[in-house]
């Protein structure tokens, strides 16, 4: 191991600490009487976003200080010459802890376990003595953040794919990551379970005394980008949202929550990037004491470091920022924490060639003082536990099951019974479920000039007179919702939930379990009312979407019909419309039917583009700048990103984007096109956008009407994004 | 710019926001918020973190005035950089600038620079590229731009891959075998299938001279062999197709407890009952990480 100048800063026993204490036996006065802390050192690195699980520092280990005090013992309880440790948890009666961590010479993350003595655990069950920690998980993927779950199991994330080999993990598309998703296991390390894929990262778990599981989750679909805390059952079901969204949040994401009081966490807040994974601490509330009573709508926030950041500017000397928490008294507001002074953020340090120094603190956030516990000279010293006795939490299961199938069954009460849309009953008559995936697949890196994920139509499943549905979708797979109106688009909305009854973010199921919902984002709290002879949680009668048998890749389809289409590749599918129907007047020739602009940049390059439908591959050059996509694709997505430039100099005409991507009802293209109803029949004199024309009838050419089919493909691909890719016209495949 | 312009030109850009979505609320957008000023001054810091952090954020944005100084991350000293850079490239039009520096890279002799420009492939995962890619491999200037090479043919990721590193794991060069192995991991299935192979072509790397080729071996096995949860095992009972023979002998005589390890952990993936005594000879073995590994692995068989 690598030798370091020791520099311990050893709590001292003087008047500013004497609050801060409550017991008096000796040398375990501090942190409440608090026997042994244990930590881990490394040394000082560039971890990545907060999302980022594999970038450990070198020269990790774990250490235990007996007592926490200047008279403690430190001890190294992993002896590693140059590992690396992601996290760890003591288990419920503190003999023991695991961690995950990359042992020297090895290039994934693994689950190991270690006696707070040092010794040997799994050996000591086999009858035998040893020293060190015993690896309970080996492999080819990673497992990250293990915690003690209730009944002898670890909860822990992996980069494992639920679904095997045939595709790697989720790969996020522009972190570019193999995704972490949830997992448990026995102790010693049999009988693992993976959970259901979800569309990006989950990291940092913590659980809580209720026996529910809170992580964060990256929330990843379409514009939104931040890590939100989630809960979850220990079998990984019923997977629920917990704090961050609704407008709640006071920054962009939050990670490393821990248990604080009832109904209460405390956890990180911070930029999602450049801030070393560190910010401020946040005591959240999560709307109650009871899990009865906790919401998203009824949670709140409380900033106990106000002087800290919440973005990633730089943080100012004295104030610094925080790496994670832990509640030693709620009421006293005192908290164990790793804390680095100064300006911690990535670029003013780099540009230093500094790295910050975390090291331990006691944080009292009614006076705002800290006091240091340790800090070595040129090494990390984060995520301290207290080595205390806990109470086990009960052992928690899924209380919703799909009788008679492995698939998940999803499923609403009523769609109308939302805190986040206003809807009239009759309003939505089907439930759109698309199930999202990403570049593993063999996508380019981009879908399409929108953000969205690729994605591909499992089906639409009828809403029944009581506002209730239920389908059956394939298990593990993450899937999106969209309540859609008579027209077939995802249904137009007023309130707080935005602009479409669009779930704004991927859920998903284990197998057999049914995932129900009193209603789309309805009250959480409130009782739910089930209709007499009603058979929501029973998988009979459910559409059936899962698709028993076929692989993922599998679940594609060149037929374009509604009744067969998954994903709308633009050129495939749409793109024959455009040919048949549009091309004849927008040819890309400047005129009434093709309009121009252009934009000039302050590099004085400019982009200028006449509306044009043809399928015609474009390299629109602007200086270096580059699309290639049909000029189709280019004219109704729009410049939308190239307006975010913040460099542009001028405009000649109008740039538009004709495509409001996950919003048909939004998209200038269908108002344009006005589809007629489509549920429950055809009706061509109820059009979508009432006493608007219908294009191109309105030019003379009632001929060149869209078909139903036609204007349903054209929806379908305004409200799931606008992609030009998806998995029927992948280079990949 | 006159007032009345930027008036047109805010009036314009909400406008569009608006169509787009863009007004709802949260706190982070992706691919918002990024410039062509806050990559370079990324760039200047030298920060691996802000550098990779402000091309994320510049995901969909033009960023003009960044082209040169990302292309120079080509060849930044950090392999994360070089990721990245070749990822934000690839989605502009400067990804055929790249890709022609990849052609003349790889046919010249500096192989830090074919190195680095593979690297920057990596990130871009054109399947375009694969032809070149898998080219070099077959001569490589030397062990670590063969390694990468092999990394870029993994994360491209296309079932295509698999003939180049059938090759590549009989190479002269251990890391280059043991990356190939790795690489396998990587790889789709075709379309309908469930496993990209059944590992036949890379039982030999199992006696392999080099103990990080076989530990990379019998990963790949444990891999390919992996039940999914509720269905049978890819890989059938055959324990000579399957591997789980020459994995038995692994975990039972193998020198290093590395390899030993991971072979007890491939049968356990497998899940084949006929690794039941050589995992339980295992629990009696004399390193105590394989007889840790070994009871997990004990623990999942049929």
């Amino acid at each position: 191991m690598m030798k370091k100048t020791f520099r311990t800063v050893w709590l001292v026993s003087g008047a500013a600490l004497a609050g801060l204490v409550g017991c008096s036996d000796g040398g375990s006065q501090v942190l409440g009487g608090v026997p042994s802390i244990a930590y881990i050192s490394q040394d000082a690195l560039e971890p990545g976003n907060v999302f980022d699980y594999r970038n450990g520092g070198r020269h990790g280990n774990i250490f235990s200080l007996t007592p926490p005090t200047a008279s403690g013992v430190k001890k190294n309880l992993t002896g590693w010459a140059d590992g690396s440790v992601n996290s760890m948890d003591v288990s419920f009666d503190a003999r023991e802890i695991v961690f995950s961590g990359r042992a020297p010479g090895d290039s994934n993350f693994h689950v190991y376990r270690v006696n707070v003595d040092g010794s040997n655990p799994c050996d000591a069950a086999a009858g035998k003595v040893s020293q060190g920690a015993c690896q309970i998980t080996d492999g080819a993927s990673d497992e990250v953040y293990p915690i003690y779950l209730p009944g002898g199991r670890i909860f822990y994330m992996t980069n494992k794919n639920v679904e095997g080999p045939e595709v790697p993990q989720f790969r996020d598309e522009y972190e570019r990551a193999q995704t972490a998703q949830a997992a448990h296991m026995n102790l010693d390390g049999s009988d693992q379970v993976l959970g259901p894929r979800n569309v990006s990262h989950r990291v940092s778990p913590t659980l809580l005394p209720d026996g529910r599981i809170l992580t964060t989750e990256w929330r990843h679909l379409g514009m939104n980008n931040e890590g939100d805390l989630i809960g979850m059952n220990q079998d990984l079901t019923g997977v629920r949202e917990a704090f961050g969204r609704e407008g709640k949040a006071i920054t962009n994401s939050h990670l490393r929550a821990t248990y604080a009081g009832p109904g209460q966490v405390v956890a990180i807040g911070t930029s999602r990037d450049r801030t070393y994974q560190s910010g401020k601490i946040v005591l959240i509330n999560l709307g109650g004491e009871s899990q009865a009573d906790q919401s998203e709508e009824r949670s709140s926030v409380q900033d106990l470091t106000p002087d800290v950041p919440g973005d990633r500017s730089p943080s100012f000397t004295g104030v610094g920022r925080y790496y994670d928490v832990h509640t030693v008294d709620l009421a006293k507001q005192t908290f164990l924490t790793s804390w680095s002074d100064g300006a911690v953020e990535t670029e003013v340090l780099g540009a230093a060639k500094a790295s910050p120094d975390f090291g331990i603190y006691l944080y009292d956030a009614k006076n705002k003082t800290r006091s240091p516990i340790v800090n070595e000279v040129g090494t990390w010293e984060i995520s301290p536990l207290q080595i205390v006795p806990r109470t086990e939490p009960p052992t928690l299961k899924n209380v919703f099951v799909a009788e008679g199938t492995q698939s998940t069954l999803i499923s609403a009460i009523n769609v109308n019974d939302s805190t986040m849309f206003k809807l009239t009953p009759g309003q939505a008559v089907k439930v759109r479920l698309t199930e999202g995936f990403s570049s593993e697949e063999g996508t380019p890196n981009k879908f399409g000039l929108t953000d969205f994920d690729g994605m591909a139509l499992l089906g639409e499943a009828d809403v029944q007179a009581d506002g209730s549905f239920k389908a059956l979708v394939p298990p593990n797979v993450p899937v999106r919702q969209q309540l859609i109106d008579k027209y077939g688009m995802a249904v137009s909305t007023s309130g707080r939930g935005g602009n479409t009854a669009s779930e704004p973010l991927w859920m998903q199921g284990r197998p057999g379990e049914a995932r129900v919902c009193g209603g789309c984002h309805e009250s959480r709290t409130k009782s739910i009312a089930i209709a007499p002879g009603s058979s929501a949680l029973q998988a009979v009668g459910a559409a059936a979407f899962d698709f028993v048998g076929v692989t993922r890749q599998g679940r594609a389809s060149m037929d374009f019909s509604p009744a067969k289409v998954k994903g709308v590749p633009w050129n495939k599918a749409l793109q024959p419309i455009f040919d048949a129907k549009c091309v004849t007047c927008h040819d890309g020739t400047a005129g009434p039917a093709n309009p121009s602009y252009s934009i000039t940049f302050a590099d004085m390059s400019t982009f200028a583009w006449t509306f044009d439908l043809t399928g015609r591959m474009v390299e629109v050059k602007a200086e270096k700048e580059t699309y290639s996509y049909s000029a189709s694709h280019i004219t109704l997505i729009g410049p939308e990103m190239m307006l975010r430039e913040k460099n542009i100099l001028a405009q000649v005409g109008t740039p538009k984007s004709y495509v409001a991507p996950g919003a048909a009802h939004a998209s200038t293209v269908i108002e344009r096109i006005n589809p007629m109803r489509r549920y429950p029949a055809i009706d061509t004199n109820d059009r979508a956008f009432a006493g608007k024309p219908v294009h191109p009838a309105d030019v003379g050419r009632p001929d060149l009407e869209l078909t139903p089919d036609e204007y349903y493909l054209m929806i379908l691909m305004a409200d799931n994004g606008g992609q030009f890719y998806s998995r029927e016209n992948s280079a990949g495949y | 710019m006159s007032r009345t312009m930027k008036k047109k030109l805010y009036a314009a850009t909400f406008s569009l926001l608006g169509l787009s979505g863009l007004l709802c609320p949260g706190l982070a957008s992706a691919g918002v918020d990024g410039s062509t000023g806050k990559i370079n001054a990324a760039i200047s810091s030298g920060s691996v973190d802000a550098i990779i952090a402000e091309l994320e954020r510049a995901e969909n944005i033009p960023t003009r005035g960044a082209f040169d100084s990302v292309l120079k991350l080509v060849d930044h000293s950090n392999d994360r950089v070089r990721e990245a850079a070749g990822w934000w490239l690839g989605r502009r039009g400067v990804r055929n600038s790249v890709i022609q520096l990849a052609e003349q890279r790889l046919n010249a002799e500096d192989p830090i620079a074919a190195r680095n420009v593979l690297d920057a492939l990596r990130g871009m995962r054109d399947i375009e590229t694969l032809d070149l890619v898998s080219a070099y491999v077959a001569h490589p200037l030397d062990e670590a731009s063969g390694m990468a090479a092999l990394r870029t043919v993994g994360a491209i990721g296309s079932p295509r891959g698999l003939a180049v590193l059938k090759t590549a794991v009989a190479s002269s060069l251990v890391g280059v075998r043991a990356q190939s192995l790795r690489a396998v991991r990587e790889l789709r299935a075709p379309v309908g299938q469930r496993v990209i192979t059944d590992g036949s072509a890379f039982l030999g790397a199992l006696k392999d001279a080099d103990e990080t080729v076989r530990r990379e071996a019998a990963l790949t096995l444990g891999f390919l062999g992996q039940r999914v949860q509720g269905a049978q095992a890819v890989l059938n009972a055959d324990p000579v197709s399957s591997g789980v023979n020459a994995l038995i002998d692994a975990v039972q005589n193998d020198a290093s407890p590395k390899v030993r390890k991971a072979a007890a952990w491939a049968l356990g993936e497998i899940g084949s009952a006929l690794g039941r005594d050589a995992l339980q000879k295992a629990l009696s073995d004399a390193d105590s990480q394989v007889r840790s590994v070994a009871k997990a692995a004990s623990g999942r068989l049929n």
